[in-house]
């Protein structure tokens, strides 16, 4: 059975009711809070939000009372993330250079051994 | 050159002063005169290294110190004459023109902005490595990369100077500092200092020795010093020719060394043994680490190869011979295989490792033939490798199949992997040293194969080690095929009497003969003073009889043979003196010649024969193949090819009239004129190889009885002490895995 928008719209508002009931942590943006995840998190149509009063005044009335809800920077955590990345992989590039030091040293010892017969004491 | 100021006595106050150098005016091997900055101002510094003997060859953009006189040259003008000289680490603001210098991307004026920004504070930043301060934009503004690479140098080129330094002062030589830098790197010092004679891989015991006495304190009986004496006796023993060194050999040697007594000498060998030093191989026989190494690796892929051939063998070698190819072969040649060649031919195409051996004559080149129209009407494939230059082209015109030197076989493969299933071909295997074995068999892929070629009767290679005249000795474990049917009478006849120590048939030699009935063996008697006279009048008599080559024992007789030779040819037909190449003492125009190395980016190689066809008045200024300017003073024909040849190819050229016999094997002569004192280098092997030598005639000058001598004895070439068919043994039963 099809949905009307109407009911479409009132589910909307119904799972952002619940959800700001939870007293959840509030994606947020530059200090603003950050509607795009929280649409995408509920499955709701970011573009409802300027034909739908209900859902636009729930916004609003989040977005003046911020201070009360725990924040979660999403690209700030996004940068954390990355540079804990980084920093990993900066830590796996050290250690393969130091190997492929390791492994150029070999050679050349291995190379010197033919050439001359010599043995480089390590 | 002896005028120079450089080279003067005088005695005037002397002037320290620390500079970068800046460009070079004028160097060669016993002088350098410099543009060096101060930074503010130049000074021209002159060095020469017979003043300052420690002193090593300052790069431009290096900072040195020198100490030196003021002198007022009436040419030269205002030049500081160096008695001492130093490499520094940079101070001051001569930083500016060092980073600028070594640091790519990095102009003078970045480098004064940064010294205008940091002052004395650079080398604090620079040493600390502190790249967040040199890229910050308020500070050094310099991007990222550059300022990376700025650290480093700078960090790589403190540990240089520190260490070259440490080296001056225990008074060893900047190109052991260099050497151990290469290898240590910035551990260098502190390995130095644990153990010097870790320096004995780069220099001889006598010369680690006494600075390590004398500098480090170490004592006679120091454990360090004692390994390190076992470890020269096994370098000694390798520098002539063996990979392994007999009991009693060890501990003579390493008396010799250390001056220690017998019983001392053998508890360092204990104790070399049990720090594995050197390793126990066989009954009474011991190898270095690294000799042990290459022989043991050597064993373990032969055996490999061997082992599955036996068990799990890829389609293609487990190819048999195929008899419609081979009639299709004979009839190809219009000749018949013998039952021999026939086995040859079958083992090369069946076994994984075999190997082919026999005298001159005895039809080796027809085996390779067969064997490559066997593997190339099947679509395999193979690659026919030679050790040096004259021998592939040898190589390829007798066996029609495209043979490359091992150089550039190893340079190719480099940049291209073997194909799974090639079978490769080694020709004159009797040549392969150890090291080149261990190369050739680390990139022969496991599922490929080997076929060795040659004549276990010739000299042993240059290099360590006796691979094929051992390999050869081990039919048992070595799928191998000796030929002995000989195909021709004279030379290869005469070859065969030699390679079984009986006296070859020797007629005199007799001038009144045809040149078409001079074939075989011949004899000029000579007394020992007559014998470089005798070989140059038979030269010039029988100049026109097709290619001729002298050979001799020692490079003496032959330096004494070509400079008569030299000499004899100095003017042409119509009594004109022929030129001579304006950077030599005694090469001019038609002379024979002999290149001594290897020199790559002309294609030739150690032992190729050449003529000068064209000398120059002036040097000629032409790119060389390797896109340099160079000048070049004369031309030479090599094998058909015309070679450019500038000041430093001339380094490693001598006349080539007269060779020693080592640097004529694998090539082929129509006649060889053979001059013969009694050497102690002569012996069957010798006179073996410069016989076969020769295709159609050999004529010997010297005393008959001499030379019958040497026919008779057994070769030297086994008295190599080597640990190859033992290690083999153990690889077999699996003791080595």
């Amino acid at each position: 059975m099809a949905i009307s928008n109407q009911q479409i719209a009132q589910q909307a508002v119904k799972r952002l009711q619940e959800w700001i009931d939870s007293q959840p942590q509030v994606p947020v943006y530059k200090g603003r809070i950050n509607k795009t995840v929280i649409c995408q998190k509920l499955n709701i149509s970011k573009s409802s939000i300027g034909s739908n009063k209900k859902l636009k005044a729930m916004f609003n009335d989040l977005e003046s009372n911020i201070t009360s809800y725990k924040v979660q920077d999403i690209k700030g955590e996004r940068e954390r993330q990355l540079q804990k990345k980084v920093d990993s992989l900066e830590k796996q590039l050290a250690l393969a250079k130091k190997e492929i030091n390791v492994l150029k040293n070999r050679i050349a010892i291995n190379d010197y051994l033919l050439e001359t017969g010599r043995m480089i004491d390590a | 050159m002896l005028n120079h100021p450089a080279f003067s006595n005088e005695q005037e106050q002397s002037r320290t002063i620390t500079g970068l150098i800046e460009s070079k005016y004028y160097a060669n091997d016993a002088i350098a005169v410099m543009k060096v900055s101060l930074g503010r101002e130049n000074v021209k510094a002159v060095l020469a290294y017979h003043s300052a003997p420690e002193a090593e060859a300052p790069q431009i953009g290096e900072i040195w110190t020198f100490t030196g006189q003021d002198e007022t040259h009436e040419k030269y003008g205002e030049q500081l004459i160096i008695s001492e000289s130093f490499r520094q680490h940079p101070s001051g603001i001569l930083l500016i023109k060092y980073i600028h210098y070594h640091i790519p991307g990095l102009g003078i004026t970045k480098a004064r902005r940064l010294w205008t920004v940091f002052d004395e504070k650079l080398y604090h930043v620079l040493d600390e490595g502190d790249v967040d301060a040199l890229i910050d934009k308020k500070l050094g503004n310099l991007p990222l990369d550059i300022a990376n690479m700025a650290v480093e140098k700078w960090r790589n080129n403190k540990i240089e100077t520190e260490t070259v330094r440490f080296f001056q002062q225990a008074k060893l030589s900047t190109s052991l500092a260099i050497k151990s830098l290469k290898f240590y790197g910035k551990d260098t010092i502190p390995k130095i200092q644990e153990n010097p004679y870790r320096l004995l891989a780069f220099a001889s015991f006598q010369v680690i020795d006494k600075r390590a006495r004398e500098c480090f304190q170490i004592s006679m009986h120091d454990s360090r010093r004692m390994n390190a004496a076992v470890s020269a006796a096994v370098y000694k023993a390798y520098d002539a020719g063996h990979t392994a060194i007999t009991e009693k050999d060890l501990i003579q040697s390493v008396k010799l060394f250390s001056e220690l007594s017998k019983q001392e000498a053998q508890q360092a060998i204990n104790q070399a043994v049990a720090d594995q030093t050197v390793v126990v191989s066989g009954e009474n026989h011991y190898q270095g680490r690294g000799q042990a190494s290459m022989e043991k690796f050597i064993a373990r892929k032969i055996v490999r190869l061997l082992c599955i051939t036996a068990t799990k063998q890829p389609a293609y070698h487990n190819q048999k011979l195929r008899t419609d190819l081979l009639a299709e072969f004979e009839q190809l040649n219009d000749f018949t295989l013998n039952k021999q060649q026939i086995q040859a031919v079958k083992i090369a195409l069946t076994h994984r490792f075999a190997l082919i051996q026999g005298t001159k004559g005895v039809g080796k080149a027809t085996c390779l033939l067969a064997l490559h129209h066997q593997i190339n009407s099947d679509n395999g494939i193979t690659v026919q490798v030679a050790l040096s230059a004259h021998v592939t082209k040898r190589i390829t015109e007798v066996t029609l199949t495209q043979t490359i030197t091992i150089d550039a076989f190893f340079l190719k493969v480099s940049e291209e992997p073997l194909p799974d299933h090639v079978k490769l071909v080694v020709a004159e295997a009797s040549m392969i040293d150890v090291p080149t074995m261990v190369k050739l068999l680390r990139v022969l892929p496991d599922t490929g194969s080997m076929v060795l070629v040659g004549d276990s009767r010739q000299l042993p290679p240059v290099g360590p080690g006796l691979i094929f005249h051992t390999l050869s000795c081990i039919p048992n474990i070595i799928p191998t095929v000796t030929l002995t049917q000989v195909h021709y009478s004279g030379i290869p006849s005469a070859a065969q009497s030699i390679a079984l120590e009986q006296k070859p048939v020797v007629a005199p030699f007799d001038k009144t003969l045809s040149i078409d009935e001079q074939i075989g063996l011949y004899h000029i008697p000579a007394s020992p003073h007559d014998i470089s006279r005798t070989a140059v009048g038979l030269r010039y008599f029988i100049r026109n009889w097709g290619k001729v080559q002298i050979i001799a024992p020692t490079i003496s007789l032959c330096d004494d043979i070509n400079i008569q030779l030299h000499n004899s040819y100095r003017s042409d037909n119509e009594g004109n003196i022929k030129p001579l190449v304006r950077c030599t003492k005694s090469i001019g125009l038609g002379d024979m010649i002999l290149c001594t190395s290897n020199l790559h980016n002309k294609g030739l190689s150690n032992g190729s024969l050449g003529q000068i066809t064209q000398v120059f008045e002036s040097a000629v200024a032409e790119k060389s193949p390797d896109g340099e300017i160079e000048l070049y003073y004369a031309i030479a024909e090599f094998d058909g090819q015309k070679i450019s040849l500038s000041a430093s190819d001339f380094a490693n050229i001598k006349l080539g009239y007269c060779i020693p016999c080592n640097k004529a094997q694998g090539l082929e002569f129509e006649r060889v004129i053979i001059a013969l004192p009694d050497s102690t280098l002569l012996d069957n092997s010798w006179i073996y190889t410069a016989i076969t030598r020769s295709k159609k005639q050999a004529i010997i000058i010297g005393d008959i009885q001499t030379f019958y001598d040497h026919c008779c004895e057994p070769p030297t070439a086994f008295n190599r002490y080597i640990a190859l068919p033992i290690l083999l043994e153990d690889s077999l039963d699996g003791k080595i895995t």
